[in-house]
């Protein structure tokens, strides 16, 4: 049996719909409910259900055999994983993001609030530019509005978010997508599960791909 | 008394593989839990971490607790005629985990000192082989060779950094980030290619090592003769199925030069062995003449594993103020002599039926059916 861990909301459904169309289906996850296993009825895959920013934890400590996680979790945390595949969905840039009109005072501490404070630590350390870092955990555009930081480095989509509070991407620090993952022990016991994944995966992601 | 059955699963394995490195010639090495701060500064990138546990001994020198047993062994090792080969049970202080905090951590090795053929090599491969399924029915030991890998790298840049992210997408499998890398970098698509096949061949050790021949038989041709060596050696042997072939296997540090080892057993989520060849670090500690090649074994990830499941059930042997002392002792003295395990409970206690399991009771209380 192989274990999936999956992260909730729009990026597992469409995760679990691929790996569905390849037979790997559980009725139960459509299902209007409230459960985090589900397991298929021929006992050959089982899905767990968990926060986004926790499939890499689940499948690197082995409770998941494979999982789909965002590149931006797998630079923030490093995980010891295997990154089998780029799944070329859940695309979107980290960027620094600044308020309209902001002018850099390159001779003081850049205060950089976000989510991700080993990507922001990384990036500022290869500018050489003395920031503090304030991690917070959600609504990240708030931070510069209240003079809480200065500018913050966060995931950007569409932009829509930081246009309407009056801020914009400055620059472009890293790409993200979802990446398929595997624990690396659970690798070398079940290569020949995990490997025909993969392939049946394959056409799919590049069909996708190429239909853009 | 030679019943092991007493002993937890962690230290009956650890008695198992004590005995076969002993049987093999390997002596213990027991060793001081600390050395000078500066000894791991100065050898910081063979550390998979610099973060270390220090104190300042009553000299004033500042000293850290061992974070490493390897590079303690390998500065104290000197040339002699006959080769070195020792064993180690020690505990190491480490970061654990990722709320980073320091842990000691058993860690069981042996290290094989002197002059590294292909005889030492299979020795120390077959000992983890061996010692793996010590631990494990369901065990695989995959085998890396920074040699192949070093001259595949060669051939495509000299950009350290860049080496480095690549090594690093081998590490992971990460085809994708090696692809993009590459063309980031303007690497030839021929020599992109060749790159992906590191990561492509693997498997078992035999087959795979000859598709390494076909692929990089002119880059590392000493590497890939001593990879199918190994092959070789073991081919006909009950191991060859647990032997396999996996570039990925490739150390984040500077310590290894050759054959890289690392070892799982099935459900164990991170690897129970790491080590290869190690001459780099010599050389580093000034020791030209010595080539060195060992393995260490991570009991941290074997714990969970090996709890025992079974408990065996305690008899409870009742007493109170009518039980004569002597026959209390000499109750429990007999009993655990035939094997059983008791525990001496105060009649109408609250220990009594109070939560403890007990398989059964001798009651030695006046009235009781034991008590005399």
């Amino acid at each position: 049996m192989i274990n999936i861990a999956l992260p909730k909301g729009r990026l597992g459904k469409k995760v679990y719909e691929l790996f569905s169309s390849l037979g790997y289906s559980c009725s139960d996850m459509l299902q209007d409910n409230r459960k985090l296993i589900f397991t298929d009825p021929l006992n050959t895959v089982r899905y767990f259900l968990v926060k986004p920013s926790d499939v890499a934890i689940y499948v690197e400590h082995g409770a998941a055999d494979i999982g789909v996680a965002g590149k931006d979790v797998l630079l923030e945390t490093d995980p010891d994983v295997f990154e089998l595949m780029d799944m070329n969905f859940g695309k979107c840039r980290m960027c620094v993001c600044v308020p309209d009109g902001f002018e850099e005072d390159t001779d003081s501490v850049l205060r950089v609030a976000t989510k991700y404070p080993n990507i922001a630590k990384r990036y500022y350390k290869g500018l050489n530019r003395e920031i503090e870092i304030i991690k917070l955990n959600g609504s990240i555009e708030l931070a510069p509005l209240l003079n809480l930081s200065d500018v913050i480095v966060d995931i950007v989509e569409t932009g829509s978010t930081l246009r309407e509070n009056h801020m914009h991407p400055q620059t472009d620090i890293l790409s993200s997508s979802a990446r398929l993952i595997a624990n690396k022990s659970a690798y070398h016991f079940k290569c020949g599960e995990i490997d025909a994944i993969v392939e049946k995966l394959k056409p799919l992601v590049y069909a996708e791909e190429n239909a853009k | 008394m030679n019943d092991l059955g007493i002993l937890k699963n962690e230290e009956r394995i650890n008695l198992f593989m004590r005995r076969l490195y002993e049987l093999y010639g390997y002596k213990k090495y027991r060793m001081n839990k600390f050395e000078e701060y500066s000894f791991y500064i100065q050898n910081k990138s063979f550390l998979e971490s610099d973060r270390f546990i220090t104190f300042n001994d009553p000299d004033g020198r500042l000293m850290a607790l061992k974070p490493d047993v390897t590079l303690s062994i390998a500065k104290n090792s000197t040339a002699s005629e006959e080769n070195q080969r020792i064993y180690y049970s020690e505990s190491i202080f480490r970061t654990r985990g990722s709320s980073g905090e320091f842990a000691e951590l058993r860690q069981t090795g042996l290290e094989f000192i002197g002059s590294i053929d292909i005889f030492a090599t299979t020795e120390v491969i077959s000992l983890a082989l061996q010692t793996l399924e010590i631990i494990s029915g369901s065990y695989v030991l995959s085998l890396s060779h920074m040699g192949v890998i070093s001259a595949v790298l060669e051939g495509v840049t000299d950009d350290y950094s860049l080496r480095r992210r690549i090594t690093g997408c081998i590490r992971g499998k990460n085809l994708h980030d090696l692809r993009m890398i590459c063309a980031q970098a303007a690497i030839a698509p021929e020599a992109a290619g060749r790159l992906e096949k590191l990561i492509s061949i693997r498997g078992r050790l035999n087959k795979a090592a000859a598709e390494l021949e076909q692929v990089f038989g002119s880059d590392a041709p000493e590497a890939i003769a001593e990879l199918k060596s190994i092959a070789s050696a073991f081919e006909n042997t009950q191991y060859a199925e647990h032997l396999q072939l996996d570039m990925s296997a490739v150390s984040s540090t500077d310590y290894y030069n050759g054959i890289l080892l690392s070892g799982f057993v099935q459900g164990v989520a991170h690897s129970v062995i790491t080590g290869g060849r190690y001459d780099y670090l010599l050389r580093r500690l000034g020791k030209d003449n010595l080539n060195a090649m060992g393995f260490a074994v991570n009991f941290c990830y074997l714990e969970r594993m090996l709890q025992s499941r079974e408990v065996q059930q305690e008899t409870a042997v009742l007493y109170d103020d009518t039980t004569p002392p002597s026959l209390l002792e000499e109750t429990m003295r007999k009993m655990t002599a035939d094997g059983e395990k008791v525990r001496a409970v105060r009649a109408g206690s609250g220990l009594q039926g109070g939560g403890l399991q007990y398989g059964k009771a001798v009651d030695l209380t006046v009235g009781g059916g034991d008590g005399k």
